[in-house]
């Protein structure tokens, strides 16, 4: 009673005032009259379902998809069933994907700083004021520093990232720096030293299978994770190699717990077990190869015996798999996988898988390693203007980069003997080298970096040791982040541009390279929810507000500028992109309509094709011509022609680990663990210990333990297991994150990025993510 | 038979929660009776709804102004709904009070503003909202297509509960049939998609908010939609079981 | 004409445990966020052996859709019933949330849905099977561990498979005569 009495004095005092009182201005509404004649029903939903293919981006893989859009809303993501590379498939990413544009957490409209960096003060900001803003900011870092190149560009791969490149060709810096050098640079070179391309595995031809460090059961790639059990042929034998016991050591005929660093040994002596019984491919070392007989005089030492004692795999397991291999090529894999930021030696160690396909002659053929096919699309002739106030990189200009900029990340007594001491040898010109980048950047050598744009990459969580990537950040005059989510380096920037969702965009037409190429492309599975835009559209903007300041143009021929407006700006930003996508596909009749049917095109019903490097006349890219298991340009650079084996020279303490660090397959990275139907998955890593080591320190399997490491300390659960050798430890990335709005993943485990040290291989620039040292102690 | 406030409010919730084929010609045959209607009662609701759509908005400089400039209008009813009449932080702490609340904050949206998020998976777009769309247009509205918002941000749903209140007020003495379908759209949208997002939503707001603004306007709108019953009953003059000693 | 039978087949050697299905499944279905909602699921089976000689299985499941189905026979509404193709489904209008059915299932297959406000389970996504399309969860799988279709089909992959490759099924003390068939 005494309540309603209450509710009645209320009310009364609400109609008491405010009657008159509210007079609100004009033009507040934010709802207007709907059109009665003709009533315009289509914004709401048609009551029907349609299927609209795209490709999933939740990962690097892009399978197909089929959006099932209900009333408008994005129901479910279907696998599509035809797709070529995902043959069908959608991992559990793939169908959570569907949350994305969905999360009320993304970001939703240009927000600028006005607070402190990282004090969290934004206010909204139209698109116009957006590009207003960072083309102003280019013009004064320009003006102030003399060059272009004191703007750096972060970005990862997608369909979206070439419309960056516009923006940063457009700018005119060379400092640009990609995820490649966290994941895959030692493998792409090291291959590439013997091959001169980055080959595939045909898993689903292959009777052997040799995989050292892949989890393709967990870190999926397609189609490799679909073949390699659904498509494998009867017989086919699985031989895993790995430190732990994964999902994909469950499903080898042998797995061997081999010691960590040491995979170069244990093929190594495959190599020298294959030469010394004769059981190498005669014809093929002689036609294709060139050094053979070097490499037998190098491998000559590495008996089973010897690498018995590196490896802790027993010599009659090695022999027995050498021989093995031998026997099945060259319908045999020794497989190249994908991230091998592993070791300071990793290029080395990929040399040596590759001269074992070499010598086998398992390269080229069905059920062998491949090398990438491509179709081509037909580019779009843009030339940018030649700016004059360029500077070359920061992590090549620097003279003697490695021994005086880096020598916290070289740790490695190698250096001058097998690994260069002046600068990384092979750096990649568009991906650029994080850790010597970012260690450039800290001692502003050889030029201050004072302007930091980043597009879809998450330096703060993904690079090793995050004390200094903040560091660089706060040296940073300007930092605009172009995003989806307000990820943690977005957290520290001055300017956040939303992106679209995948789901919400068209992207551009992408040539995949494999043994069964593809083109795809993305057209928007639904409207977009709010006032995002896609780097296509968002480079056209900026782009179009450096126009209007001189000073940014001051420094080209004025020739180009006028071709620069015509050829980039009208003919390319200010058309749709469909047109676009059209002239891509210019060359494949048919193509475009097959790609908004499928979501992808093939030619030849993508069938495989072996064997074209293996014509007569085919120059493999190397200085020879031929595959080279004694690489020339190693040699003049100073580093091994042949993959002479490399101790590891950084050893554990006593008591100390070797750190490891690997995914599952339900979280990419560091951007899917807030995504409420992962999460309900793993609501955090645990740190996997071998049994006996817990038992000896008294740790039992749930309990929370501190992790350390040279650079930093995390708090992290312990998964006590018989599935690790017992001399390292390991989790799963994307943990314990500095947003406490990455509610679900925020303090939950422990992050890579605190305690991971900043070890280079400074051969491709690659992070080394397995040479920290931790120890372990109840919490 | 009139119809008993409650057994209105029960065919509401009875109501699927996906879309429906025509809501006016479901009420046309309920034709409204102009005496009923509390008009100065509707007037302030209708301004109330209007303040609060208002607050719940990005303050630009103009909307930060017109909440500045009607406080004082709305003292009372902050009092007794809010328990306080809320201090107003200069602009330029609100502009990120409101984005740190509302919008993005590290990583997230501590007290995410729209209807759909309180309900099922907590993301957007939920199974009710092309119901609410539909319920939009067919009352004659449509957001802007300079907004770019989805209808079931809560400065929406109130700005549209203040124009059915004023449609309803402007026709109170026409025998206009729709009447009816517009009391049904204004006591849905109350009940299914404002009440529920209140208490999570304000138990957000004061554990993330830095200043008492939106915890002292968040209360009030808690209380206000807690409050809806008597309300409404009195404002629509409907037969109620147990509110009838409101209307002494 | 004869009926359709219909059932799945499950080859778990080939399993990932990479829960592809099982986050299908949830968005298809309706399937609440939630340890304890789900239609289907996957369990790692112990670790086997000592290091180095290890073996390790994960088994996919979800409701066996039993001929003889405990759950159908304690509802006290008849809410849980059998289509002539052995589909068990749940008419979620008739339920009364009694749970009798979640205690009388073996295989702790069934949830409280608050989307259908009724007991729920896996339907073999028979609304996708109606228009010819597959269950979620046997499209949506890397590997191919599930295989859906017709008993009384003699060509239909499962009948194929049956009667190529032994197999178990779950419980089979409780005699619930399950359409979810595990080959070896």
């Amino acid at each position: 009673m005494k309540k309603k009495l209450m509710s009645r004095r209320k009310f009364l005092g609400l109609s008491s005032s405010a009657i008159a009182g509210a007079l609100f201005g004009p033009n507040l509404n934010m709802l207007t009259a709907a059109p009665t004649d003709p009533f315009d029903y289509s914004i709401l939903p048609k009551g029907t379902r349609e299927y609209i293919a795209s490709n999933c981006a939740m990962c690097v893989n892009k399978c197909g998809i089929i959006g099932e859009v209900v009333n408008g809303k994005l129901h479910k993501i279907n696998p599509n069933p035809r797709h070529v590379k995902s043959r069908g498939m959608l991992c559990a990413k793939g169908n959570a994907g569907v949350s994305l544009p969905y999360s009320p957490d993304r970001l939703k409209t240009p927000l600028l700083r006005t607070g402190k960096r990282g004090e969290g003060k934004w206010k909204e900001i139209s698109w116009d004021e957006a590009f207003k803003y960072v083309a102003k900011n280019l013009a004064d870092l320009k003006q102030k520093y003399e060059n272009r190149s004191s703007v750096a560009f972060a970005s990862t791969e997608g369909f979206q990232e070439e419309f960056y490149y516009y923006l940063v060709n457009s700018f005119g810096s060379l400092n640009t720096v990609r995820h490649t050098t966290l994941c895959l640079s030692t493998n792409i070179q090291g291959w590439s030293s013997v091959f001169g391309s980055f080959p595939d595995a045909d898993l689903a031809n292959a009777e052997y299978v040799l995989m050292l460090g892949s989890d393709r059961a967990q870190a999926l790639i397609t189609p490799d994770s679909v073949d390699f059990q659904r498509y494998k042929p009867k017989g086919q034998k699985l031989i895993v190699l790995d430190p732990r016991f994964t999902e994909t050591g469950a499903k080898a005929d042998r797995w061997y717990p081999i010691k960590p660093r040491t995979d170069q040994g244990f093929v190594l002596a495959m190599i020298n077990v294959i030469i010394s019984e004769n059981l190498y491919d005669h014809k093929f070392v002689e036609t294709y190869t060139h050094g053979f007989e070097e490499l037998k005089e190098l491998v000559a030492e590495y008996t089973p015996e010897w690498a018995e004692k590196k490896c802790e795999i027993a010599a009659d397991e090695i022999r027995k798999t050498a021989r093995e291999f031998a026997d099945h090529a060259p319908r045999s894999v020794i497989y190249p996988g994908r991230r091998s930021s592993f070791y300071s030696h990793e290029v080395y160690v990929r040399q040596t898988f590759a001269i074992l396909a070499a010598i086998c002659g398992c390269w080229d053929t069905k059920g062998a390693v491949v090398p990438k096919s491509s179709i081509k699309l037909a580019s779009h002739d843009v030339m940018f203007p030649f700016f004059n106030l360029t500077r070359d990189r920061v992590d090549r200009e620097a003279v003697n980069l490695v021994k005086d900029v880096v020598p916290s990340a070289v740790q490695c007594p190698m250096i001058g003997t097998g690994l260069p001491d002046d600068s990384c040898a092979f750096l990649s010109e568009k991906d650029g080298s994080w850790i010597t980048f970012r260690e450039a950047v800290l001692q502003d050598d050889p030029y201050p970096v004072r302007g930091f744009f980043c597009f879809k990459q998450n330096p703060v969580q993904s690079v090793p040791n995050v004390k200094k990537t903040m560091k660089m950040l706060e040296k940073m005059e300007f930092i605009c982040v172009i995003e989806q989510q307000m990820s943690d380096t977005a957290w520290y920037a001055d300017i956040v541009l939303p992106h679209s969702t995948y789901l919400e965009s068209w992207d551009p037409a992408h040539s995949i390279g494999g043994i069964w190429p593809i083109v795809e492309m993305r057209q928007p599975v639904i409207k977009p929810l709010f006032d995002t835009k896609t780097m296509f559209e968002i480079s056209g903007g900026i782009i179009h507000e450096m126009l209007k300041i001189p000073s940014l143009w001051d420094d080209i021929d004025p020739v180009d500028l006028v071709d620069f407006k015509k050829n980039v700006v009208e003919d390319i930003l200010d058309k749709p992109i469909q047109d676009y996508i059209k002239h891509q596909l210019v060359n494949h009749p048919g193509a475009y309509k097959q790609l908004l049917k499928e979501g992808f095109y093939t030619v030849d019903g993508g069938r495989p094709t072996y064997g074209k490097t293996l014509k007569p006349g085919f120059r493999f890219k190397s200085k020879t011509g031929k595959i080279e298991l004694f690489n020339e340009r190693y040699k003049e650079f100073g580093l091994f022609p042949l993959p002479k084996y490399c101790e590891p020279e950084i050893l554990p303490d006593p008591g100390q680990y070797r750190f490891l660090v690997g995914r599952t397959a339900w979280n990419t990275h560091t951007s899917t663990q807030n995504n409420p139907y992962l999460w309900e998955i793993q609501k955090e890593n645990a740190v996997w210990l071998n049994t006996g080591e817990a038992k000896k320190k008294g740790i039992v399997d749930g309990e929370y333990v501190r992790i350390k490491s040279k650079i930093g300390e995390q708090r992290i659960k312990a998964y006590v297991t018989e599935k690790i050798r017992p001399d390292c430890v390991f989790y799963v990335n994307g943990w314990g994150r500095k947003s406490p709005g990455m509610s679900r993943a925020y303090k939950s485990g422990a992050s890579e990025a605190e305690i991971i040290d900043d070890v280079l291989d400074t051969i491709s620039g690659g992070v080394c993510m397995h040479e920290t040292f931790v120890t372990i102690k109840k919490a | 038979m009139e119809m008993s406030f409650e057994s209105l409010k029960e065919t509401i919730f009875a109501q699927s929660r996906t879309l429906r084929p025509g809501m006016q010609d479901k009420h046309e045959t309920s034709a409204w009776d102009k005496n009923r209607l509390d008009v100065e009662s509707a007037l302030a609701l209708k301004n109330i709804f209007f303040y609060l759509s208002l607050i719940f908005r990005y303050p630009t400089e103009q909307i930060y102004s017109e909440i500045a400039g009607h406080l004082e209008a709305f003292t009372d009813f902050f009092t007794d709904y809010g328990g306080a009449v809320p201090e107003l932080p200069p602009i330029d702490d609100l502009q990120p009070e409101y984005i740190s609340l509302f919008v993005n904050n590290q990583g997230f949206v501590p007290a995410a503003p729209y209807a759909s998020c309180y309900q099922g998976d907590g993301l957007l777009m939920s199974d009710n909202f092309y119901r609410l769309r539909q319920i939009i247009m067919e009352s004659g509205f449509m957001l802007d297509a300079s907004v770019h918002e989805l209808e079931d941000h809560l400065a929406v749903l109130l700005e549209f509960c203040s124009s059915l209140l004023n449609t309803l007020v402007e026709k109170n003495n026409s025998s206009d049939k729709n009447l009816m379908a517009c009391i049904y759209a204004l006591l849905e949208i109350s009940y299914r998609y404002i009440e529920p997002l209140v208490d999570d939503f304000t138990d957000k707001i004061n554990s993330y908010a830095s200043y008492d603004f939106y915890k002292v306007t968040g209360k009030a709108l808690k209380s206000l939609f807690h409050d809806a019953d008597p309300i409404y009953v009195q404002l629509l003059g409907f037969r109620s079981n147990s509110t009838n000693e409101l209307q002494g | 004409m004869k009926n359709k039978r219909y059932a799945i087949v499950l080859d778990t050697k080939k399993c990932l445990n990479c829960k592809a299905c099982t986050v299908a499944c949830k968005f298809e279905n309706f399937v609440p966020v939630g340890d304890d909602t789900y239609r289907i699921w996957v369990t790692e089976l112990p670790l086997q052996g000592k290091f180095p000689h290890l073996h390790q299985e994960y088994q996919t499941s979800q409701c066996q859709h039993c001929e003889n189905a405990p759950c159908e026979k304690v509802c006290p509404t008849k809410a849980t019933f059998t289509t002539p193709e052995g589909v068990v489904l749940v008419d979620y209008k008739k339920c009364i949330l009694c749970k009798a059915c979640m205690t009388a299932c073996p295989y702790d297959a069934r949830f409280v849905s608050e989307h259908h406000e009724s007991v729920e389970k896996c339907t073999f996504c028979m609304h996708r099977v109606s228009e010819g399309r597959e269950p979620a969860c046997v499209e949506t799988c890397p590997v191919r561990v599930r295989e859906f279709g017709d008993l009384n089909d003699p060509n239909s992959k499962v009948s194929r498979l049956l009667s190529s490759r032994p197999y178990l099924q779950l419980k089979p003390e409780k005699n619930t005569r399950p359409r979810l068939f595990y080959v070896l």
